[in-house]
């Protein structure tokens, strides 16, 4: 079975690029344009990975990522952050 | 005999010792009356000198504070006191009774021992933060022996707030610029990568790819209008403009995306209507404001004007979408403000078209604003100088 990869962001052109991509190379693709659809998604689809974008409308990247994390069943679930941004964020993760 | 010359002399003595005596007394009032007129006027002098130099620490923008070696309050100015919010009545007090603020204690406890701080920045942190540079002194005597202390205050709230717009604005149009850029580069990237070879593929992702690009042209369009308006050096070329025809003009620019969503446009404007503007300028102020109404949920679209006095004319823009919630209407004219991301991304928005708007209406001297009921459309009004009250050459904002 193919490893699923939950991508969350609200730009709709960035998910199908993203999405292309990520079938293209064996996954199956799940998405999400905010914070509250990427948690019920995370929870019901339980991801190998998640791929979320950090400037989202009321809940951003990194608290989904530190809700996901902290969560009993999601936790495993490896957190990935895309930005626009660059770096700037890439040391507040830890 | 002697006792008749004795006596002749003692009245002598008496009738000279009495002159003398007027004499004295007359040279003693006439003393007294001149060191009172002197105790006068240097009075009237200290008054003066005391006057002016309340008037001058009052006239003082900068707040300023003189303590004791007790650190007890002994003078503020006006600019102080309003500075924080404090009356005349805090003479006497210590820093800390009198400010409640720690900040400025641990600056005097300073100063005991520097005798001299400059530039000292402090944050108030109220409803509304503020910042102040402080330079404070220890005032000594001869001997240089410390006898108080002086604080100067300037207010940086101004400065620090254009700095925090300004820093605001840069990373808006970074992230505006970035994200069409980081688009049309995934999307090339990726056709280069192989999808190319399916030509359905490859049209959509063209698609996507042109749509990002003209984003990123009407963005940068934009961003050159408006520090062009902002930079203060903007000539507007004013010319009489029928502002029927004017309408009637962009009307049927936008027509055709009306009509793609079933938006109905209503010129209204009276025939003989002129006003003394930029033309191709208020050209921009209906183009944005009518492509705004289209985008925005309504099926009509209303354009008029009227004349108000003699100097000026109003001009109206109504849609009926779905409205400005009362929180929007004071930031809708904000760079990059968007009451809904997803929507303004739809209709592919720079997120700057009323900043322009406004910025355009205030060069010409007029205002802008709005009228708006949630669920009952929105009116923007906005005036323009008549064509009696025009001045050629307004000096430019």
């Amino acid at each position: 079975m193919k490893p699923t990869i939950l991508v969350v962001d609200d730009e709709p052109d960035s998910i199908e690029l993203i999405e292309f991509n990520l079938q293209n190379a064996g996954f199956h693709v799940r998405t999400a344009v905010d914070g509250a659809e990427a948690l019920a998604k995370a929870l019901s689809l339980l991801p190998r990975l998640t791929v979320a974008d950090v400037m989202l409308p009321e809940m951003d990247g990194f608290d989904i990522c530190k809700i996901l994390h902290r969560g009993f069943r999601t936790s495993y679930s490896r957190p990935f952050l895309a930005t626009v941004r660059g770096v700037d964020y890439a040391f507040k993760m830890d | 005999m002697w006792a008749i010359i004795a006596a002749f002399f003692l009245i002598a003595i008496f009738v000279v010792h009495v002159r003398w005596a007027k004499k004295f007394s007359r040279a003693i009032d006439l003393r007294d009356k001149e060191l009172a007129q002197i105790r006068q006027r240097e009075g009237a002098a200290f008054r003066k000198a005391e006057d002016q130099q309340r008037a001058l620490l009052n006239s003082m923008i900068e707040g300023l504070l003189l303590l004791d070696n007790d650190g007890r309050i002994q003078l503020a100015n006006r600019a102080l006191e309003n500075l924080f919010g404090v009356t005349a009545g805090i003479y006497g007090k210590t820093i800390i009774e009198a400010f409640r603020n720690h900040q400025l204690a641990e600056l005097a406890n300073r100063l005991q021992r520097e005798r001299e701080i400059l530039e000292f920045e402090i944050q108030l942190s109220e409803l509304r933060p503020r910042w102040f540079q402080v330079n404070a002194s220890a005032i000594t005597d001869n001997d240089g022996k410390q006898i108080g202390m002086i604080f100067v205050f300037h207010d940086l709230t101004r400065l620090k707030q254009l700095e925090n717009t300004r820093q605001e604005f840069v990373a808006n149009v970074s992230h505006e610029l970035r994200t069409p850029l980081s688009m049309i580069k995934g999307y090339v990237e990726t056709l280069m990568g192989g999808a190319k070879d399916d030509p359905a593929v490859a049209g959509k992702f063209l698609q996507t790819i042109e749509r990002h690009t003209n984003r990123l042209t009407f963005l940068i369009e934009d961003l050159l209008t408006i520090s062009e308006l902002e930079s203060g050096r903007i000539v507007l070329n004013y010319e009489d403009v029928e502002l029927r025809s004017a309408v009637q003009k962009i009307i049927q620019d936008l027509q055709e995306r009306a009509e793609e969503r079933g938006v109905e446009l209503e010129n209204q404007i009276p025939c003989d209507l002129t006003t003394k503007a930029d033309a191709s300028r208020v050209d921009q102020v209906f183009w944005n404001l009518i492509d705004n109404a289209i985008k925005y949920g309504s099926r009509a679209v209303v354009v008029c004007g009227q004349e108000i006095g003699d100097t000026g004319i109003k001009i109206s823009v109504a849609d009926d979408g779905d409205g400005i919630p009362p929180e929007a209407k004071e930031r809708i004219f904000e760079r990059f403000y968007r009451m809904d991301k997803a929507r303004s991304r739809e209709t592919g928005g720079t997120g700057l078209g009323l900043a322009i708007v406004k910025h355009i209406v205030q060069a010409h001297h007029g205002k802008i604003w709005i009228e708006s009921q949630i669920g009952e459309g929105t009116t923007f009004h906005f005036t323009l100088p008549g064509i009696m009250g025009a001045d050629p050459n307004p000096p430019s904002e």
